[in-house]
């Protein structure tokens, strides 16, 4: 295998998987993810993963523990630009991969960070095509969302336990929820940090597996997935997963209505 | 440097906000910016509207914050150069590739950094300070201390919206119009899926609404830990809202820098802002986490809002008649006011109103009709003439 796989676990025992490493999610620096992890109870030179904007008291919170960065941490994948810098300015060498989210479709954009980062990941909400051609013009090699429920919101609010206060109902902290018109359906999950919106069928980007890219992000989080061996053998032998979905590699989003009465 | 910056969403609405009082300016092109179905501004708007804020003394930003696909790179370049020829003071951008050519292109112009970043934290103002950027628009979410260290820490200029809609995502961190309309968010077509409803199996239907952004009761403080730009929402709104909400922030922001606001004046200015707006308000983050207290549970709770009675095109001295063009319905008999930015309010009864054939007329309820009142007080164009708000007459 050419590539790198990254697994965020889910439940199951991490067991070491070929090919493959644990992305952690790091405890108190995520939001939206059940299993978290402390940095003392990783294995040494993991991957770590931050998806939280942090404010001021989480960027304190996160210089604690640069000390165990050196032993700890092998690379890091995070959406706020301020670890990059905190890094930098404390010269610390780790694999550094943004991860936007929602922000980098363009190999323009790419690039742009790629003079700062070791790698990114592309954003999950563009087409095939268009992840083609952004592989065709990066300087360096970027990566790809391969597996798992994409993330379509993340808010400061912890918005499950304002609507159960509200309403006067048990407060649970992972409810399914689907749009009233649409019918679409979404995993919804909080914590103290916030809420993440999820699709609630699993994003199956396999379709991607011939692409040369620095890292495949295979997010297990939130899936019953009771033996990461097993999983990934049928995973690699691209056996069908159930209630998966193909997002938006062939679906082109448009951001321009029609003018009213239609185009002439 | 305080300043007050206003939302427009085309030239006419530039020239209200100006006018009302904002320092500066906020508007879209026809690319690149995130309304994409607004009527926003071509080229020669844009030039017009520079040089009509430049004749003022006043600044224009142009809006350049969408995140970029491929396709959409074509003709950037071309466009900042001539953002930057027409004399724009400043680009507002989110994506670091605008950020990057912006300086390539070695332009005049200001790059200040969008809130669709979500910065909320001094290491990332530091990382786009290194790029470059001049000025960061906060995240909504970013509270007292969040701002205050990153003044600190950076030194950078710091914009912060004050007053209007919020997302309920951190901004930019949101694709769920993508998913459920097939309209790209981050590219202008946003259609406020957090404002709809959802079904959960338990009965009540679940909302997510956000209500909008008030920051007048704490202006002082950001002040203080050193906001320099105060930021409205609303490049969508009309020319009435615009008017209103930036007279009131002008004349709340003038009596706090020379000492002389009451609490009788802030609590009066707060009413006049809620009345105006189509949904409650509060603070939000600022000076506390935002509980259930800060949104909506039934879907969408809008007012229309119809105070906004007719618009001074011209004042007949000679005759001391007011030209007014009607934008809601009034009759003889009803008390209204008069607002404008060099007008105190006053209450005014109709008495008599002329149509443009000089006949007297009881009603005036077609749109846009034109008709004259009889006036003592001068007005000016630009004056606004509303529904009598309040009993009690204030300086507003």
């Amino acid at each position: 295998m050419k590539n790198k796989f990254l697994i965020i676990p889910g439940k199951f025992a991490l067991e070491k998987v070929s090919g493959c490493d644990f992305l952690f999610p790091l405890q108190g620096f995520c939001v939206g993810i059940e299993r978290t992890f402390s940095l003392e109870n990783i294995p040494d030179s993991s991957y770590i993963y931050v998806n939280r904007l942090l404010d001021k008291k989480g960027i304190e919170d996160f210089r604690k523990l640069l000390p165990l960065f050196s032993k700890k941490v092998k690379g890091i994948v995070f959406e706020d630009l301020g670890i990059l810098n905190i890094l930098k300015e404390n010269g610390i060498d780790v694999e550094t991969c943004f991860y936007g989210t929602h922000g980098v479709c363009s190999s323009y954009t790419a690039n742009s960070l790629l003079t700062d980062v070791d790698t990114v990941i592309l954003s999950n909400d563009i087409t095939k095509e268009e992840i083609e051609n952004i592989l065709e013009k990066v300087t360096k090699k970027v990566g790809l969302f391969l597996f798992g429920h994409l993330p379509y919101m993340y808010s400061r609010r912890t918005l499950l336990t304002n609507y159960s206060k509200h309403f006067s109902l048990e407060n649970k902290k992972k409810r399914i929820l689907k749009e009233s018109v649409s019918k679409k359906e979404f995993f919804v999950v909080e914590d103290e940090f916030g809420t993440m919106f999820y699709d609630s069928c699993v994003f199956d980007g396999r379709v991607l597996l011939d692409k040369d890219v620095s890292y495949f992000v295979i997010d297990l989080h939130l899936e019953n997935i009771l033996n990461i061996k097993e999983f990934m053998e049928d995973f690699f032998a691209l056996k069908a997963y159930p209630n998966t979905t193909d997002g938006f590699l062939y679906r082109k989003t448009i951001y321009r209505l029609p003018p009213k009465g239609g185009v002439k | 440097m305080i300043e007050l910056l206003a939302p427009a969403g085309d030239l006419e609405k530039l020239k209200f906000a100006l006018h009302y009082g904002a320092d500066a300016v906020y508007v879209g092109g026809q690319n690149y910016s995130l309304r994409a179905n607004a009527k926003n501004f071509s080229l020669e708007d844009l030039k017009e509207g520079v040089n009509y804020a430049h004749f003022l003394g006043k600044r224009v930003y142009v809006t350049v914050n969408i995140v970029f696909h491929e396709e959409d790179v074509f003709g950037l370049e071309e466009y900042l150069k001539e953002l930057d020829k027409i004399g724009v003071d400043a680009i507002i951008v989110s994506d670091l590739y605008v950020v990057d050519l912006a300086h390539k292109l070695n332009l005049s112009l200001e790059v200040h950094l969008s809130t669709q970043a979500s910065v909320l934290n001094a290491e990332a103002a530091l990382f786009y300070k290194k790029r470059g950027v001049k000025r960061i628009v906060l995240a909504r979410e970013a509270n007292k201390s969040d701002i205050k260290s990153i003044k600190d820490e950076t030194g950078l200029d710091l914009e912060c919206f004050v007053h209007g809609a919020m997302c309920t995502s951190f901004s930019g961190r949101c694709v769920l119009s993508n998913v459920v309309t097939n309209r790209d968010a981050n590219r202008g077509g946003c259609a406020q899926v957090c404002r709809f409803t959802f079904d959960t199996p338990e009965a009540p239907c679940f909302s997510m609404t956000s209500k909008d952004l008030n920051m007048i009761e704490f202006i002082e403080e950001m002040i203080q830990i050193g906001v320099n730009s105060f930021k409205v929402e609303g490049r969508m709104r009309g020319i009435y809202y615009i008017a209103t909400v930036i007279l009131t922030y002008r004349r709340l922001l003038d009596k706090i820098l020379n000492h002389s606001l009451t609490s009788e004046e802030k609590e009066y200015y707060l009413k006049v802002l809620n009345r105006v707006a189509n949904r409650e308000s509060t603070p939000q983050f600022f000076h506390r986490f935002p509980s259930e207290n800060e949104q909506y549970f039934l879907g969408r709770e809008e007012i229309s809002n119809q105070d906004f009675l007719g618009l001074v095109l011209d004042y007949n001295k000679d005759e001391k008649k007011v030209k007014i063009e009607q934008r809601n319905y009034f009759k003889i008999g009803d008390i209204v006011e008069f607002f404008g930015p060099n007008v105190e309010t006053f209450s005014y009864k109709i008495h008599k109103i002329e149509n443009d054939l000089g006949e007297n007329i009881e009603v005036c309820n077609h749109p846009n009709m034109i008709v004259y009142l009889p006036m003592e007080i001068p007005l000016e164009k630009f004056d606004i003439m509303r529904v009598k708000l309040f009993d009690k007459d204030r300086d507003l």
